[in-house]
């Protein structure tokens, strides 16, 4: 437990001026996003920024975790640790993860006041039901394929460098990675296709009474629409959680067994 | 202690070590010789577990290596191994929570040996305390191996006097073993009980340094440049 | 102290026998004296400590130091031992020099008066 604070403590003042860094961002992108709506008298731009920036949340993680991968590639000397690979892995995703909640929280409180302002209140017509619901909800898709993401990231991070001291694919790794990918998602979009998955995702799926963004995610891409119902298939996400689970096992492996200094 | 059986590794294509068989014994300092390139910093990685050999088996403390081992090794790396925006005592109680056979008080104690200030950002540390603070991190821990790749490498005789007096002054000479690789051997011949010399990946050989002295009339310097000449 | 030179002919733990020896001979160190823990020798010469501890033996082996047990090591006491040494260490330079001047073709004779010459010289030169 103490190794893993103290890892955690590490990835903090690591990342500490990148967190920063981010909030600069968010908050440039907000006056943006005001100053645009004053410009043109039209109050909706503002909202939509503060959209944009919420859902960009969606890539905040995997580059969190991908940048503080790669101040420890240059030395690779924190892969000199007794702890296991999952550990120190773990200790990235969760620092990643309390960063991007406090980004998170600094977006939805800006929104809520934007919300707050009847100004606005034009543009959340256009969606029905709770709004307090409807924002939990997407929250926690945003941090799930987040959380999946990033992951991703862990496993191409280690297959990456595994690859170094590989003869021949070595020195194509970067070839390598994209031909994986591509492969990676031919098997996704045929398991995906199949009778028998759509079968199994409609078992229990849930249909949520509202108007609202949709969002439909596969491995590495997802869709964001709106449509009159919200689906949530619980069967997809064990499935999605099972997948997540598999490829940080394999990571983990990856940088304990093949990642050499 | 330590023991390479048969040990090879490649690196892409090019050789690191061929066929390596070598035991060293606990309580020694070792010297690991070579020219650049000749396998001296793949050989200490081989033992802290950061990289696997292609053939055969490197056992240290009865067991094979892998990542755990750094439990029980200590490794100093020839770059640097520190995040640059990290103040001195960060890295300390950094590596406090990691290695569970870290002293604080022997940290404190090493600080203030090389007179490091506790408080210094560690990019504005000059190249000397940074070699020196490697020196601090490493021997505030009580593991059985002690692996220093290049300690002296760019620094200059004020520093390398501190690190040889920090290694004599805080080494436990009764369970510590300490491997130190380096291209520069004529400061620290007095220094080591035993020498290994590799040339392009290849053990060339392994000798008490006294006993080079007392029946070949060589120091190892003398020896490296008769070796090395052919 | 660091970077001491040592020669490459000869085995470090005996040329730190020597300079012990010569230190006590000029009376730098003096009988009864306590040496340097093993462990505070290697530090002042940046020697391996197993070769101090050879050093040691060796010069506990020839009787000009004693180990007490819990207490470190000393210098002898016994004068006479003392001034073996310096017997023994003047024999030695003798030896090296009749072998050197005896290989330019000198004989005894001719080196007793080379001596006797020099000494006189020399005697001139500080009376100057």
């Amino acid at each position: 437990m103490q190794a893993f604070k103290g890892l955690i403590i590490k990835e903090q003042k690591l990342m500490m001026n990148t967190f920063l860094s981010g909030i600069g961002l968010l908050i440039l992108a907000v006056i943006g996003g005001f100053g645009l709506t004053r410009y043109f008298n039209e109050p909706n731009i503002l909202a939509a920024v503060i959209f944009g920036v919420v859902f960009a949340h969606v890539f905040y993680l995997p580059l969190y975790v991908l940048m503080s991968l790669n101040i420890e590639a240059k030395t690779q000397t924190w892969l000199h640790n007794p702890n296991s690979g999952s550990l120190l892995f773990l200790a990235k995703l969760l620092s990643g993860l309390m960063s991007f909640c406090a980004s998170m929280l600094i977006s939805i409180g800006i929104l809520s006041i934007v919300i707050n302002q009847s100004q606005v209140m034009d543009f959340f017509q256009m969606f029905g039901g709770s709004l307090v619901f409807n924002l939990i909800l997407m929250l926690a898709g945003i941090t799930c394929l987040a959380v999946h993401l990033s992951i991703w990231v862990l496993f191409y991070w280690g297959l990456f460098h595994s690859l170094k001291n590989v003869p021949v694919i070595g020195k194509i790794r970067w070839l390598f990675l994209i031909a994986f990918w591509i492969v990676q998602m031919m098997v996704g979009n045929y398991f995906t296709q199949l009778g028998i998955y759509q079968s199994i995702i409609e078992f229990g799926t849930i249909e949520v009474q509202s108007k609202w963004f949709q969002f439909n995610t596969d491995q590495s891409s997802f869709a964001v629409g709106l449509s009159d119902t919200a689906q949530l298939s619980i069967t997809s996400g064990i499935i999605y959680l099972g997948l997540s689970a598999l490829v940080f096992f394999l990571a983990s492996w990856l940088l304990e067994k093949k990642v050499e200094v | 202690m330590i023991e390479f059986q048969s040990v090879t590794k490649n690196y892409g294509g090019d050789e690191g070590l061929s066929n390596i068989n070598i035991s060293l014994e606990k309580g020694k300092i070792y010297g690991l010789l070579g020219p650049n390139g000749s396998g001296k910093s793949t050989t200490l990685k081989l033992i802290a577990g950061l990289a696997y050999p292609s053939k055969g088996k490197v056992i240290v403390n009865g067991k094979t290596v892998n990542r755990k081992i750094a439990s029980e090794v200590v490794y100093l790396t020839e770059v640097d191994m520190f995040y640059p925006s990290f103040k001195v005592k960060d890295m300390i109680s950094y590596y406090q929570t990691q290695f569970s056979d870290f002293s604080l008080n022997k940290a404190d104690e090493l600080l203030s040996f090389m007179n490091l200030e506790p408080e210094r950002k560690i990019k504005h540390l000059s190249k000397g305390n940074r070699g020196r603070l490697k020196l601090v991190l490493a021997l505030s821990r009580t593991a059985s191996v002690v692996l220093l790749d290049e300690p002296f490498s760019g620094l200059d005789p004020m520093v390398r006097d501190s690190i040889v007096k920090s290694l004599l002054s805080y080494i436990d000479f009764n369970n510590q073993t300490v491997i130190i690789a380096t291209h520069e051997i004529d400061e620290i011949e007095p220094l080591l009980d035993e020498v290994i010399a590799l040339r392009e990946g290849e053990f060339i050989g392994k000798f008490n340094v006294e006993d080079l002295r007392e029946k070949e009339g060589l120091s190892i310097i003398d020896w490296m440049k008769q070796t090395f000449k052919e | 102290m660091m970077g001491e030179e040592f020669q490459a002919s000869k085995p470090i733990y005996m040329q730190i026998v020597d300079r012990i020896v010569q230190q006590i001979i000029r009376g730098e160190l003096l009988p009864e004296e306590k040496l340097p823990s093993v462990r505070e020798m290697a530090i002042q010469t940046g020697v391996n400590p197993n070769t101090i501890q050879r050093t040691y033996s060796e010069l506990e082996r020839m009787e000009v130091v004693e180990t007490k047990r819990g207490q470190g090591t000393f210098i002898t006491e016994d004068e006479q031992m003392i001034k073996q040494l310096k017997v023994n260490m003047q024999i030695g330079i003798i030896e090296v020099f009749v072998k050197n001047m005896k290989e330019l073709g000198f004989s005894d004779k001719e080196m007793v008066t080379g001596l006797e010459t020099y000494f006189e010289r020399k005697r001139g030169e500080d009376d100057d």
